[in-house]
């Protein structure tokens, strides 16, 4: 009982980053209908921005709130500079645009960076002694990535349900034309999408970088299985994105936990195969909604 | 207070209005009567901010507005109710109608303009909480006018708003947009297929044939002329 709940725990945290990653695509895929492949690249690439700022003496704090500004600032720029350009147009086109994103940021950040890892962290916040409870230990970093998902998650909940810009936000995902008709910026609000889906995704990315070192592929398996866990709650639902990142998390950590070790990474293949079986009964995934014909 | 001059859009290749002329006075009703693929709703999107135009002008209150984009034209006191109705179906009423006041901020502004819309169409108030596509049709053409009401139109552009719903109703919503015209002094800029009743509330109206005016005049005028009747008013 002991283990399982300590390897719960531990699902959790990873899976809680995750969601992060997930929430940032579902925003960006609520926007404009982008499936951003490179969400993964731009977390890299805006975490080696903090890399540099702090390599200039900065401090973390501020390092991460310049790194999220100049995720917010990018996002939206790559919204308006690029994705603008092809929406509308066909699904082909904006995979394409995605991949295309996902090249870009990867070669630039070997072309800055280098293709050598670099020391980032774990952070004063992130290291320390384990806190135990009743003989369950969460070990500080976890504790750390939870933390900052959970106010996260916390803060874009609020951003979306009470404010006025949040339901504005909303409302230009479920309707263009109703948006426009009501006076709302439509082009504005996408772009704000993918500022925020950008930034958040640079929150994933710090919390990653704390773990496993900062380097061009750190994001790789992260952004596969946000990816996974972004389907699995359904695309357009933040909701979704952050259940399908838990779900994850404590799927594959279980299955590592009580499948023998000689069987290798049989923890991916059992979370995909849940992602598989979940898909079959609800084809949007847990919170996605259906698309409803209208007559 | 809206004069329209020479208007001509089209979609694509296809020309869609070549040389609309039309003037809505302040505080008047006016209908575009004309069949299926006239022009009447193109003429309404055209007006809205919707389409772009390649030749004309729309003079709002001393104001070219053709080529503003919708955002600007709703600020400057122009709302429209879609065909189709385009409520934010998963959203709450309540949150429809604050979407509705988007251009004009929240705040005591809003509560005092939500009663009064709400007085209007009462049967909204119980349902404010309830996802508007549950709605009925009545209720769903109720909350898009509503929603208009919330940005303090000073012109209101209709497409179609009776369309769907019963001949009762149809008529209880036109008797509604009169009054409503009359007591907040809204002008009113009205397509219809209804016309009979359409244009027994408007001040004036004009016959639209394949993108362009073939006809305008007064209501009453509309009225007696034997071919509208014929052919627009049914009967």
């Amino acid at each position: 009982m002991g283990l399982f709940l300590q390897q719960l725990i531990g699902g959790v945290a990873s899976g809680s980053m995750f969601a992060i990653l997930a929430l940032g695509i579902v925003l960006i895929y609520r926007s404009t209908g982008t499936l951003n492949f490179a969400q993964g690249q731009m977390a890299m690439f805006s975490t080696f921005i903090a890399w540099s700022a702090m390599s200039t003496g900065m401090g973390f704090w501020p390092a991460v709130l310049l790194t999220l500004l100049s995720a917010l600032a990018m996002g939206a720029l790559v919204e308006w500079l690029i994705v603008r350009r092809v929406e509308g147009t066909s699904d082909l086109n904006s995979l394409i645009v995605a991949m295309g994103l996902f090249l870009i940021f990867d070669g630039l950040a070997l072309y800055v960076w280098g293709p050598l890892p670099k020391s980032f962290g774990p952070f004063s916040f992130f290291s320390g002694g384990a806190s135990c409870v009743g003989g369950v230990c969460i070990g500080r970093l976890n504790l750390g990535i939870l933390v900052v998902s959970i106010v996260t998650t916390a803060l874009l909940y609020l951003l979306f349900q009470c404010t006025r810009f949040g339901l504005a936000l909303r409302a230009t995902a479920l309707n263009r034309p109703a948006s426009r008709l009501v006076g709302i910026p439509v082009g504005r609000m996408l772009s704000t999408g993918w500022g925020l889906g950008t930034a958040v995704g640079a929150i994933a990315g710090i919390l990653a970088a704390q773990s496993l070192g900062l380097e061009i592929r750190t994001m790789f398996f992260v952004v596969l299985f946000a990816l996974a866990a972004a389907v699995l709650g359904g695309l357009d639902s933040p909701v979704g994105a952050v259940v399908g990142g838990l779900i994850i998390g404590v799927v594959k950590n279980l299955a590592g936990t009580y499948t023998p070790s000689s069987v290798g990474s049989i923890d991916l293949a059992v979370a995909f195969a849940v992602i598989v079986l979940v898909l079959m009964v609800r084809p949007n995934g847990i919170f996605g909604r259906p698309v409803r014909m209208r007559v | 207070m809206l004069t329209l001059k020479d208007i001509h859009v089209s979609y694509g290749q296809a020309p869609a209005l070549h040389g609309v002329s039309l003037e809505v006075p302040e505080g008047h009703i006016v209908t575009l009567l004309g069949a299926n693929g006239s022009g009447k709703s193109t003429t309404i999107h055209a007006v809205a901010g919707l389409l772009p135009i390649q030749a004309g002008s729309i003079d709002f209150e001393g104001r070219e507005i053709a080529g503003l984009s919708t955002e600007a034209i709703v600020r400057l006191g122009i709302c429209a109710t879609p065909e189709g109705r385009q409520l934010f179906g998963e959203m709450t009423v309540l949150e429809n109608l604050r979407l509705g006041a988007y251009t004009q901020g929240e705040g005591k502004d809003f509560d005092e303009q939500l009663e009064r819309v709400l007085t209007y169409f009462p049967a909204l108030r119980e349902r404010l909480e309830l996802s508007s596509y549950l709605l009925s049709g009545g209720e769903q053409q109720m909350l898009v006018i509503g929603r208009a009401l919330m940005a303090r139109p000073r012109l209101l552009l209709m497409d179609e708003p009776s369309l769907g719903l019963a001949p009762l109703l149809a008529q209880e919503m036109f008797a509604g947009i009169m009054s409503l015209s009359k007591a907040e002094g809204i002008s009113v800029l009205l397509a219809e297929q209804a016309a009979d009743l359409a244009v027994g509330i408007s001040g004036y109206g004009y016959v639209l044939e394949v993108g362009k005016v073939v006809l305008g005049d007064t209501a009453r005028n509309l009225l007696d002329n034997e071919e509208v009747r014929s052919a627009y008013l049914g009967h």
